[in-house]
């Protein structure tokens, strides 16, 4: 049984602590909140965890196989580095980090202890979007040309995320990251990028529309467009819609979890839209689901000594569009 | 009044819908047809009862028509215009205008200096379900965001055998009117960042195009079209659209299904173009637009009310497609010229 240690026992976090009680071969024996509040009733909720305010006295007092970091990412890197120094294995929450420089002492911090890192990057552990993946790498669309990857809704996340209102970098932060993580793990890495941002939202600090326009390596273009002020009947929140063109089809997931392939004379549907895990409710289900699936990866990861998908290495490649993406809104240009 | 007097220069294949449509258009009647082809002047004189000429010169001497329409490719509008304004008729031309927008400046300059009117035969803002679609834009309120997309599989090679060998492919016969469509619903346009991709074997042009556009007001604009796409059913040759304001969201999907989605309602509606009496309903909705472009064209000509496509105006639509030309080649965003 690998023994875990959560820091950071708000809003999200109550999804980890559900889906770890799900998985065979792990237990969270401790919770830390600087809040003594909060992690005393993460503690609870947690079949009776120790309960610590300080990480550092978490780490030195317990012998734990991995922590699971579920704070804001202006704190992941003292909290990575910590962790390493103890030399345990760590999931980090996204995003990552606030600085592409952050980012890379965290994955060198490990890389050094020699303890693995994930990034809790769980958009591809969905599984309708795993569905999608597994179309597009079958071969039976053909080579991708085009892809656009959307998530556009005008669902309240402010009320569960006060912080997000006052965020001055908020939709490509939130959300973005997870769409452009998306494009690579369809069409593979980016060479180029070119972004657009808008506030529409006059409640909202930041950014709350977004269009961006990636190259891929492999020639393929795609649209990565979300939106936080978009208004539509049913809301369609919280489901990431793609389309993917190939050579041969085309693969589209449509609202609802409707899953369409087709090419020309043949198509054929499917509904993919996930399980309500037993914690869970919808519409929250797609995303609760994929905590389940992605904390179960980092176990077996742990258990037989493999790289995690997401790993910290893997994802600098997709805070770095974060950062061009920002850049390329300031500046009007694309890299 | 009585009836202006037309004649059509060019009797290929496109122009069988202009012929048949100018049949149906009040205000008008077609005096001459001119082709180089004599069979093919022949068959227009037949379908449309006017007189066959194979020689533009001669037809402008003997028909003296009130306006021509022309039809033919891209290259002979300049020679064409030029003759048509000397001979003092107002003109209606087949988009794209020229080549480049050098010479669309040109025809432009003709035109003025002849004082004879012209308007590009932009037919896509005349299809009905985008006027459609262009009318119900006050229920959302201020548009923020507009995704326009034509996207097919269908083999526009066969029928024009020609596109296959040209260097500006989809942007410049397909990718303008989409362009233009951007301009009637969001307004014109502050800059421009576009890819494009050789994605059809055998053509030597660019077969997809992915655009996004800021427009003067501070909404985007995603603008996408492709003739590689390979889904079943395909929508060719439908324009697909997504408009969103603050109040509200538009959605002109499949089969003519508009949507309106308002916090809490969803009205839909099938706006379904109406097929002229001489249509085939799989053409039905680009000859539609045909009909009320050139039912426009006569509408202006007697009112003196100024063309939604005029040449000046479509000037606007053209050095969209040049800056798209322009960003794809430069991997940066392009200020419109004109």
């Amino acid at each position: 049984m690998l023994k875990g240690g959560i820091i950071g026992c708000g809003f999200f976090a109550a999804n980890h602590l559900a889906a770890w009680q799900l998985i065979d071969g792990a237990a969270i024996v401790a919770v830390c909140d600087q809040d003594p509040a909060r992690a005393r009733a993460a503690g609870a909720a947690g079949d009776g965890a120790r309960v610590f305010d300080d990480a550092a006295t978490m780490l030195a007092s317990e012998a734990l196989d991995f922590v699971d970091i579920i704070t804001t990412a202006p704190s992941h890197r003292p909290l990575v580095e910590l962790a390493a120094r103890h030399r345990v294995p760590v999931i980090c929450q996204k995003p990552f980090a606030p600085t592409l420089d952050d980012a890379r002492a965290m994955v060198d911090a490990c890389a050094q202890a020699g303890v693995p890192l994930m990034v809790h990057e769980n958009f591809r552990w969905q599984s309708p979007l795993m569905a999608v993946k597994n179309i597009v790498s079958s071969g039976e669309i053909g080579e991708p040309a085009y892809a656009r990857i959307s998530f556009r809704h005008a669902y309240d996340i402010y009320t569960n995320q006060p912080y997000l209102k006052t965020e001055p970098q908020l939709a490509i932060m939130d959300l973005g990251i997870h769409l452009l993580d998306l494009a690579r793990y369809f069409l593979g890495e980016a060479t180029r990028l070119h972004c657009r941002t808008q506030r529409v939202n006059p409640a909202v600090a930041g950014e709350d529309c977004v269009t961006i326009l990636l190259d891929h390596a492999g020639g393929a273009v795609s649209l990565v467009d979300f939106s936080f002020f978009t208004k539509l009947e049913p809301d369609p929140f919280p489901q990431t819609l793609v389309r993917i063109e190939g050579t041969k089809g085309t693969v589209e997931l449509l609202a609802g979890y409707h899953l369409r392939v087709s090419g020309p004379g043949w198509s054929r549907e499917e509904d993919v839209e996930p399980a309500v895990p037993a914690f869970g409710a919808k519409p929250w289900h797609n995303i609760q689901e994929s905590v389940v699936n992605i904390q179960r990866h980092w176990i077996e990861c742990l258990q037989n000594d493999r790289e995690p998908a997401t790993s910290g290495a893997d994802n600098l490649k997709t805070i770095d569009l974060v950062f061009r993406a920002y850049e390329s809104a300031a500046t009007g240009r694309a890299s | 009044m009585s009836a202006l007097r037309g004649a059509v220069i060019g009797c290929g294949f496109f122009a069988q819908n202009h012929l048949k449509a100018w049949g149906d258009i009040a205000g008008a009647e077609l005096v001459a047809v001119c082709d180089l082809d004599p069979a093919k002047a022949a068959a227009a004189a037949a379908l449309t009862g006017a007189e066959a000429f194979t020689d533009v010169d001669a037809m402008l001497a003997a028909a003296r028509p009130d306006f021509v329409d022309i039809a033919t490719t891209m290259e002979t509008h300049e020679p064409l215009v030029a003759k048509a304004a000397a001979a003092g008729a107002d003109i209606i031309c087949q988009k794209p205008f020229a080549p480049d927008i050098a010479g669309v400046r040109r025809i432009l300059q003709t035109a003025e200096a002849a004082g004879i009117r012209l308007m590009v035969h932009e037919n896509f803002r005349f299809q009905s379900p985008l006027i459609e679609l262009r009318r119900a834009m006050p229920a959302i309120g201020e548009p923020f965001f507009a995704h326009i997309a034509w996207r097919t599989g269908y083999d526009v090679v066969a029928g024009q055998p020609y596109l296959a060998k040209v260097e500006r492919f989809i942007l410049l016969d397909l990718g303008i009117h989409v362009l233009d469509v951007a301009r009637f619903l969001l307004g014109d346009v502050a800059d421009l960042y576009a890819r494009t991709q050789r994605t059809m074997p055998g053509a030597r042009g660019e077969a997809q195009a992915t655009m996004t556009l800021r427009h003067r007001s501070g909404a985007v604009c995603a603008v996408t079209c492709t003739y590689t796409n390979r889904i079943d059913p395909d929508p060719f040759p439908q324009t697909l659209a997504e408009i969103e304001g603050r109040d509200g969201t538009l959605r002109l999907e499949r089969d003519y299904r508009l949507e309106l989605h308002r916090p809490g309602s969803l009205e839909v509606r099938d706006i379904r173009p109406g097929v002229p009496s001489w249509a085939d309903p799989q053409w039905a909705l680009a000859q539609g637009s045909v009909l009320n472009t050139q039912q426009h064209f006569v509408d202006c000509l007697k009112s003196g009310a100024e063309f939604q496509t005029s040449g000046r105006d479509n000037l606007k639509t053209f050095a969209l497609v040049e800056a798209a030309y322009a960003s794809a080649a430069s991997g940066q965003p392009v200020v419109p010229e004109a």
